[in-house]
């Protein structure tokens, strides 16, 4: 996988501490923008108008950035996560964090009718404005961050990432899998999706979407004999059922919390809005197809593509040093 | 060392109870299907139809010699064997364009494909070329319900048909589900859900597979139409192999005795997700992708659960035990001698299960007296409806039969093996007065045929009375 960026940095005298003195740190600060962006679909078709959060480059920026799912943000279990988000849209934005515990303070419009609404799950940063979250004593798991502001429109719109916090013991590689869908019908001005109007046409995992004739995307996986830990998030609006080639996945967690035994499983149910964690041990090198099996593999109506990667697996580095020295190897 | 010993001689005991419990039991197949380990399978294409008269081309996978089913052959192996099935491509496309290429996918089975037979590489697996073949190899490792499906073009060619069942029987013999006496059964069946866009059809029917990219009914997909093991209700209640279903074989119609344990085999075949929805008692869930539910090798299904819903989703499959008695309900399903002279009958409980011996009546609900002292209408200890003094008869006062509508599932007798007169023309369908339960998805719209209630994804479970024979 090319590995989403981390945003996360430590507060300074936090950071020391972690230095001088090798203690977990205790609190975490990132600066996050909701900006404009255009994401190009691979068959060629025109450009399609996203929201998307990015690291807060410090002022907004000038034009549509490219779009991809919102920065990976990494925490340790228990300490306080403060994200400050700088709005660089014309209407107003939030964020929270389904599965982690903040105050929040539900905002509120009157309709037509004179009635009093809810428009927001929690405060909002004004356009222009910057406003800040904080989450204390995180859980551990896998969660996703997205809009808390009409999250109907908000979400489908890209304004969605996700948040590790933790990991698990003996786990040699981190693979996450973001899967969510684009109907552009709705994106063209942005626009609320609804149950009689969401018709997505491209699917995407982890911001992109593989087309017909195209290289199917690949995501490194980590290598035999080791354990690599998926972290499935669904930031879509439909459910899918990611079905790993050939081995079973165990799995281990879902929305955060941990099951009292894994299941052994070659597919597992991913719900809106869901995240599960999985582990795997691959015994043999290769490229493992993950398919989605409710079938969200077409691009842009073109049957073939849409949700599909490759779990790239090679042999680790000490299993080479026979065949320098002469031996034959493995093949 | 004596410990060792000692550990041995008990390892060595608990293996020979294994073997005891195991052998003991026996079980009627009544899954169709053809066994391997060795198939010769090919696509090819036919029509399915629906009880609402509708007709719709599909690909389907076909046995040797026979003609494309929906679903495809419901392959049987044995645990261990090496499974060999040669796909040769005879697709067409009447609406033209190329004839694509066609393949096989085993979720959960670590294939390989014969380098001599490869066919050509696909994204997902080695595919056959129009015409052409590919042969794939496995070993069976593992029991359970599987599924496989085309890995080529995958979300047309599934949709079109290219699906079917796995069944790999284990080494534990017949009988049993996994290796573990807690998953015998005594029958089986298979429940295979899928669903039909038929807007897909009629594109790929007259304009060939290209005349979609037009459209996105791939991925708007909405369907109008729900199957059983390929057949949509009532047809699926049919016999198996009906010769107005040439391309449909298979159907769904579970019977079964009261007491015994009857093993559901629920394959999501297709892209929907179908909550399977049992009446008549929950099932216990022991497997799911073909993985005994255990907290560790061997334990058996110690993480096993109840549900009255299985929920189906796609490409999954899971394995549960149904079992029904009429514990529980508080009334004798036999009927008792306040009922009428012909329901008087034994309850013979020799083993001490609470059960009659041969009938599998629940025995302290035979012929108990309602002590309805303070005659408030109710049991004084088990608060049921009843009569002080009488025996336990349903706890309804039956209407006039004039005053009713009849299913064509009712035997004119509320009670167990038993039938009584009905109006001309009523009934019909239970001739041994067995209960019958509908199974069925729980998505209520999935029980019609294109809108017309009812159909679909449903069928009727019977609960046959002791004696009648049920292949």
């Amino acid at each position: 996988m090319k590995r989403a960026m981390r945003t996360i940095k430590k507060n300074t005298p936090v950071l020391l501490f972690w230095a001088l003195l090798l203690l977990p740190v205790s609190a975490w600060a990132v600066d996050l923008a909701a900006v404009a962006a255009r994401w190009s679909p691979p068959d060629g078709s025109a450009s399609i108008t996203m929201w998307g959060f990015i690291q807060d480059p410090g002022s907004c920026p000038g034009t549509p950035v490219v779009w991809e799912n919102g920065p990976v943000l990494t925490a340790e279990p228990g300490t306080t996560l403060t994200i400050r988000l700088r709005n660089c849209l014309d209407e107003a934005v939030s964020l929270i964090i389904p599965g982690q515990a903040a105050s929040l303070a539900p905002q509120t419009f009157t309709d037509g009718q004179g009635r009093t609404r809810v428009s927001a799950f929690t405060h909002e940063a004004a356009p222009g404005a910057v406003a800040t979250y904080t989450w204390s004593n995180l859980r551990a798991g896998t969660y996703l961050y997205q809009s808390g502001s009409h999250p109907a429109k908000q979400v489908q719109m890209g304004l969605y990432g996700a948040l590790t916090v933790g990991g698990y013991p003996d786990v040699h590689r981190e693979v996450l899998l973001l899967y969510s869908e684009i109907d552009p019908a709705l994106h063209n001005p942005p626009a609320a999706a609804t149950s009689m109007t969401y018709k997505p046409r491209y699917f995407l995992i982890n911001g992109k979407t593989y087309a017909p004739g195209q290289p199917v995307p690949e995501v490194q996986a980590g290598n035999t004999g080791g354990t690599t830990l998926i972290r499935f998030l669904n930031a879509g609006l439909m459910s899918h059922v990611p079905v790993l080639q050939g081995p079973y996945m165990r799995v281990v967690a879902e929305d955060g919390n941990p099951y009292p035994y894994p299941r052994e499983q070659y597919s597992l149910l991913l719900a809106a809005g869901k995240t599960r964690d999985a582990l795997w041990t691959p015994v043999e090198p290769g490229k493992y197809a993950l398919h989605d099996r409710s079938l969200a593999l077409t691009s842009n109506g073109a049957p073939g593509g849409g949700m599909f990667v490759h779990l790239t697996v090679k042999f680790p580095w000490v299993m080479f040093v026979p065949a320098i020295t002469g031996g034959t190897g493995p093949n | 060392m004596n410990t060792h010993l000692a550990l041995a001689s008990l390892r060595l005991t608990a293996a020979a109870v294994l073997v005891l419990i195991l052998s003991a039991a026996g079980a009627a197949a009544a899954i169709d299907g053809i066994t391997g380990p060795t198939f010769q399978l090919s696509a090819s294409t036919g029509y399915v139809s629906t009880p609402d008269g509708g007709s719709y081309l599909i690909w389907g996978y076909a046995a040797e010699g026979g003609l494309a089913q929906y679903p495809g052959p419901t392959l049987i192996v044995n645990q261990g064997d090496t499974v060999r099935i040669t796909l040769t491509n005879n697709l067409s496309v009447a609406g033209g364009g190329p004839v694509p290429n066609v393949s096989m996918f085993f979720p959960g089975q670590r294939v390989v494909v014969d380098q001599a037979d490869r066919g050509v590489a696909g994204v997902l697996t080695s595919e056959a070329v129009p015409g052409g073949t590919v042969t794939y190899q496995f070993v069976a490792a593992h029991p359970g319900t599987y599924t496989y499906y085309s890995g080529t073009d995958t979300a047309l060619q599934m949709e079109m048909g290219l699906f079917g069942a796995l069944i790999v029987r284990p080494a534990a013999g017949a009988g049993y589900a996994y290796n573990h006496p807690d998953t015998a059964f005594d029958r089986e069946y298979l429940f295979l859900l899928s669903e039909m866009d038929p807007r897909v059809h009629q594109v790929v029917e007259t304009q060939g597979p290209g005349g979609l990219a037009a459209t996105n009914y791939l991925a708007d997909y909405f369907a109008v139409l729900w199957f059983i093991n390929g057949r949509a209700a009532p047809d699926n209640m049919m016999v198996a192999n009906h010769p107005l279903l040439p391309h449909q074989p298979y159907n769904s119609f579970p019977r079964m005795h009261p007491g015994e344990k009857l093993l559901m085999r629920v394959v999501g075949a297709s892209r929907d997700s179908h909550p399977f929805h049992h009446h008549g008692n929950h099932a216990r869930i022991i497997a799911r992708d073909g993985r005994l539910l255990e907290s560790a090798p061997g334990a058996g299904p110690d993480l096993s659960y109840e549900v009255f819903t299985i929920q189906s989703v796609p490409g999954s499959t899971h394995d549960a035990i149904f079992t029904w008695t009429g514990k529980g309900l508080n009334w004798d399903v036999y009927g008792t001698p306040d009922a009428g002279a012909q329901y008087v009958h034994d309850c013979i409980d020799n083993d001490g299960d609470d059960f009659d011996d041969t009938t599998y009546e629940y025995c302290p609900d035979h012929y108990a007296v309602c002590e309805d002292s303070n005659l408030d209408g109710h049991d004084d200890t088990t608060g049921e409806r009843c009569k002080n003094g009488y025996t336990k008869t349903i706890p309804v006062v039956l209407p006039n039969q004039g005053d009713l509508v009849f299913g064509a599932w009712y035997s004119g007798s509320p009670y167990l093996g038993s039938l009584e007169p009905l109006p001309p023309g009523e009934g019909g369908l239970n001739p041994n007065g067995g209960f019958s339960f509908m199974w069925h998805s729980h998505t209520e719209k999935e029980l019609t045929n294109y809108d017309i209630f009812p159909g679909g994804m449903m069928t009727m479970l019977i609960i046959e009375p002791h004696g009648v024979d049920i292949p």
